[in-house]
């Protein structure tokens, strides 16, 4: 996987509410239809990189199951981040498109 | 900002708490894992394969949780504990410099927590009411009489009370003394008669019993007392069976109502019990003698300024009523929180402003060492360069040692600051009686840990940028080179030492006018001789000695068998002995200059003094005679002016003329002047010359104006007087009591306190300075020397003269001061004029001062350059030349 695209990534899981990192990997595995195979465990320095960098923010919730869960939140900076990092993914693959289509 | 503050809690949490983070993180990954299983299991897999392959896809947990962890200020934390590490050892390498920068911060830190402790035991001291800042003193101004704030007259205070609508409440206080009487000790009491209002004002209730209840301010009330916690525990030892039982005061029967809380105690400390302000019909209605102590509580949410402008229309109307008296009352507010400390907070803050200076000459000091050390430092610094350190890490390091070392600097000068404070203890409690107890409490310990921080990144900053930077390819073989950039830092602490100059000049400046100002002091003549002379208190209550003649006779008889005891010379009695700021203030009229109409009649302190009294104190008669027995209530009224008020009203001769107090058609009567005496400073020591005006105690028969201070002069110490003093009392009346003991000088010495205390600390401050420059440019020129050994011995092998590499040593120096002298100066031009309030007799810009400062700080920099240039002139010129 690209370096930074997980980023992108667990922003736009978190752009629908509130979800506990378990939820995120499965979102990401499912949304991809298993395309994309991250290693589970690596989500969890990237989130806590993200809310140092303040655009998430976390707290403990209960899970579905009855569970102490974390569960993380976009920030108003991380909303900001996933738009910006949307709009320069579709410039990449829009410009790498061009060239693949070239003959 | 929002996630620098949850940035800064997560670091703190994994400082404190490292273990609730790992298993935070830990809770975490066990979830998922449970999860993953969980939707395997549901899928078919057995437990056990489903666990193996939802590790599988999870990853090494081990070194993801180490991961998560440096993201979550674990990694800050050991980057921390690693540089401490580090710089600890690079401290203890070098003990000297380490105990210097050490002892330097402690003094400069000791210094600031000193004064911030004193500070937050006045100015910054929370007032122990509720809603304080609603709280407002009310006083009466005078403009035609000039500047100044003062006392409400009770008919003022009255109307003021009924017509304002700014306040919720307003009330009021007056001094009282009564004595403790039907017990075997009787004793005299520090009372406040205070409306009936005032602990509701004040937003205080009493700890047991009952507050005052609206009404009992009424002359018909009940007498009533609410006693203060001190006094309720010494003379009563806590016995909670008080309240309600009756106590005799002034031989009158009292009832207790209540005890006040332990912390509470208005409008001063120690005061022993308050009682309801009852004022007659006549007392109610005065308006010319100008003595009660307003207060009043804002209502919620009113302005001060729209309160301020109520008072004064209130003001306006009572004068257009009641023109004869409230020609020129004004009516204005100060804050209660203002009011407590407003006589000391210049002083307080000149010296708040005195030890930051010298922190700041303390910082530059440090920041020069370390600056010394920096160019020392500069392999390492090109060392860790190398093997990949940035320079933000390089900064991060240096500036982890300072702030180590402020921080280790504010432990000692926590330590220092306390001794401090000890030291001084005595002259703080004479200087600042009204001060709370110094504790070391939470906010003082906030304050220097903050400045030892604050302090670290002063002094860290400039030598860490400086060592941190390393000349992009540089290598280990090019350290030689590195090193040689010892010009540029020497040319920082050149600046350093200036700026060090300038500062100490400003701090020798202020000291050296508060200095000449105290010995200007001091040199006052007060117009009377204290020493030898003793001063106790005999109050004795009207509610006995009902008709004047009592009291004279009392007075009488006391005086005849002080005089007869052992050992004494002579006394006398007046109504409020010198400097101990009790001013009475009378108007008074003068045969053929005032005339009828006269609304600004002059004004002259007023003392009853008894035969004797001038002779006790040795003030000098100048001209016409004392008082004598036969000045009493049948022969014809006479009085004795002080010189300045003899010179003013009769340039040609004061005596036989004649004075009344009050307006020229008043009922008082004529009084002859029989004599003229030296001026007494009443109000203090740095109090102008005012017209003072004595009569015999036989001729004023006004109460609470009546002589209760003995004087003796005598060969006996205190501990022989006081006793038999007690029993000369006690042999006329059983019931009187006598106040503690002092000496005259004593009293002088106390009116003196507060000046006496601000000299002596900026005095030392001054010092502290004065030493760590001292200290500063002996390091910079000692260092510019070994700096130069080379050089200095090419010189010496041309044939250059011991002498002359003295002489440029030297010059070094008085450079480096006198450029330090010089920007000082226009420093201490701009400051001096801050101390214009608390200097007596000397301009801000006195000559004495600036020519003698200079001199002094030039004179200390040639001492400080002294030793290293006898070191250059010894130089071996061959040794030199070989050093490396």
């Amino acid at each position: 996987m690209l370096q930074g695209t997980l980023d992108m990534l667990v922003l736009k899981a978190l752009s629908r509410g509130a979800l506990h990192g378990y939820d995120i990997a499965r979102w990401i595995q499912q949304t991809s239809e298993d395309a994309l195979q991250v290693e589970e465990g690596s989500l969890y320095p990237a989130l806590y990189r993200m809310e140092r960098r303040g655009w998430i923010e976390s707290r403990w919730g209960v899970s579905q199951n009855n569970r102490r869960a974390r569960y993380y939140e976009l920030t108003q900076t991380g909303r900001q981040q996933l738009r910006a990092e949307s709009a320069n993914w579709e410039r990449l693959t829009t410009a790498i498109g061009k060239i693949m289509q070239t003959a | 900002m929002r996630t620098a503050f949850r940035n800064f809690f997560a670091r703190l949490r994994a400082l404190v708490a490292p273990v609730t983070v790992q298993e935070d993180i830990q809770e975490e990954f066990r979830f998922h894992l449970d999860m993953r299983v969980e939707e395997y299991v549901k899928s078919g897999m057995s437990p056990a394969a489903a666990r193996q392959e939802a590790m599988r896809r999870f990853g090494n947990p081990t070194a993801l949780r180490d991961r998560g962890w440096d993201e979550r200020g674990g990694g800050f934390l050991e980057i921390l504990l690693k540089d401490l590490s580090y710089g600890l050892r690079t401290l203890l390498r070098k003990p000297l410099l380490t105990v210097t920068a050490l002892l330097t911060l402690g003094l400069g830190i000791g210094a600031n927590t000193a004064v911030f402790s004193v500070l937050s035991a006045t100015l910054l001291a929370p007032l122990p009411f509720s809603e304080p800042d609603r709280l407002m003193t009310l006083w009466e101004a005078h403009t035609t009489r000039g500047p100044g704030n003062v006392e409400f007259a009770p008919a003022n205070y009255l109307d003021v009370r009924r017509q304002s609508r700014s306040f919720e409440a307003i009330g009021a206080w007056l001094e009282t003394r009564v004595n403790l009487t039907g017990v075997a000790e009787p004793q005299r009491l520090s009372g406040m008669l205070v409306s009936d209002n005032l602990f509701r004002i004040l937003g205080v209730s009493p700890r047991m019993g009952r507050d005052f209840l609206p009404g009992e301010e009424e002359e018909k009330a009940a007498p009533a007392a609410i006693l203060g916690h001190g006094f309720w525990q010494r003379r009563f030892g806590s016995d909670p069976a008080i309240v309600g039982r009756s106590i005799q005061l002034d031989g009158q029967g009292v009832t207790v109502v209540g005890i006040m809380p332990e912390y509470f105690s208005f409008p001063t400390k120690g005061i022993d019990l308050w009682m309801p302000l009852r004022m007659g019909p006549e007392q109610a209605g005065g308006r010319g003698d100008h003595y009660i102590h307003v207060i009043g509580r804002l209502r919620d949410g009113m302005e001060r300024s729209q309160a301020q402008s109520e008072l004064q229309a209130i003001a306006a109307a009572l004068e257009d009523q009641y023109p004869r008296t409230n020609d020129g009352v004004e009516m204005c507010l100060v804050p209660l929180t203002e009011y407590a400390f407003s006589e000391e907070k210049p002083a307080l803050v000149i010296l708040f402003g005195a030890v930051a200076l010298v922190l700041l000459i303390g910082c530059t000091n440090v920041a020069n060492l370390l600056l010394t050390r920096a160019s020392e430092r500069g392999r390492e610094m090109i060392l860790r360069t190398v093997l990949g350190a940035g320079r933000g890490r390089l900064l991060r390091q240096l500036i982890t040692e300072s702030l180590l070392l402020a921080l280790v600097g504010g432990v000692v000068g926590l330590f220092l600051g306390f001794a401090l404070v000890r030291a001084l203890g005595t002259y703080i409690a004479e200087a600042l009686p009204q001060a709370a107890e110094i504790s070391l409490d939470a906010r003082l310990l906030a304050y220097t840990l903050g400045i030892s921080l604050l302090t670290g990144v002063v002094f860290g900053l400039i030598p860490a940028l400086k060592a941190s930077r390393v000349a992009p390819g540089a290598s280990l073989r090019g350290v030689e080179h590195q090193l040689a950039g010892g010009q540029r830092a020497a040319r920082n602490q050149k600046i350093l030492v200036v700026a060090q100059f300038a500062l100490a000049f400003v701090l020798l400046i202020g000291s050296g006018l508060l200095i000449r100002s105290f010995a200007n002091l001091m040199a006052v003549d007060p117009g009377f001789r204290p020493d030898r002379v003793q001063v106790v208190g005999v109050e004795v209550p009207f509610s006995k000695y009902t008709v004047p003649e009592a009291r004279w006779n009392f007075q009488d008889q006391l005086l005849e068998r002080v005089r007869s005891l052992p050992g004494v010379e002579s006394a006398g009695m007046i109504s409020f002995v010198p400097l101990t700021r009790s001013s009475v203030f009378f108007s008074f009229s003068v045969e053929g200059r005032s005339s009828p109409g006269d609304m600004d009649l002059p004004q002259a302190i007023y003392r009853v003094v008894s035969p004797g009294y001038f002779q006790t104190m040795a003030i000098a008669l100048l001209q016409g005679r004392h008082f004598s027995s036969t000045d009493n209530e049948s022969a014809p009224r006479v009085a004795i002016t002080n010189r300045t008020m003899a010179t003013r009203f009769w340039p040609e001769g004061a005596i036989g003329r004649r004075v009344k107090i009050g307006a020229l058609d008043s009922p008082n009567q004529w009084m002859t002047i029989v004599g003229t005496v030296a001026d007494v400073r009443h109000g203090g020591l740095d109090a102008g010359a005012e017209p003072q005006l004595y009569v015999p105690n036989r001729q004023d028969s006004r109460g609470f104006i009546a002589p209760s201070e003995v004087v003796v002069r005598s060969n006996l110490d205190t501990a022989t007087l006081a006793p038999a003093l007690r029993r000369v009392v006690k042999s006329i009346d059983k019931d009187q009591p006598i106040s503690g003991i002092e000496t005259m000088e004593a009293i002088v010495s106390r009116s003196v306190a507060a000046s006496r205390f601000r000299t002596l600390l900026l005095g030392l401050f001054a010092g502290i300075a004065l030493a760590l420059c001292l200290i500063g440019i002996y390091g910079v020129v000692s260092y510019g020397v070994a700096q130069q050994t080379r050089e200095i011995g090419l010189h010496m092998a041309l044939g250059a003269e011991p002498r002359k590499i003295v002489g440029d040593v030297l010059r070094r120096g008085l450079k480096l001061s006198l450029a330090g002298v010089a920007i000082g100066s226009l420093f201490a031009v701009a400051l001096a004029r801050f101390l214009r309030a608390i200097l007596f007799q000397v301009e801000p810009l006195d000559i004495t001062v600036f020519v003698s400062v200079p001199i002094l700080l030039v004179l200390v920099a040639v001492a400080a350059c002294y030793l290293p240039a006898r070191r250059a002139a010894r130089l071996d010129p061959s040794a030199a030349l070989r050093m490396e």
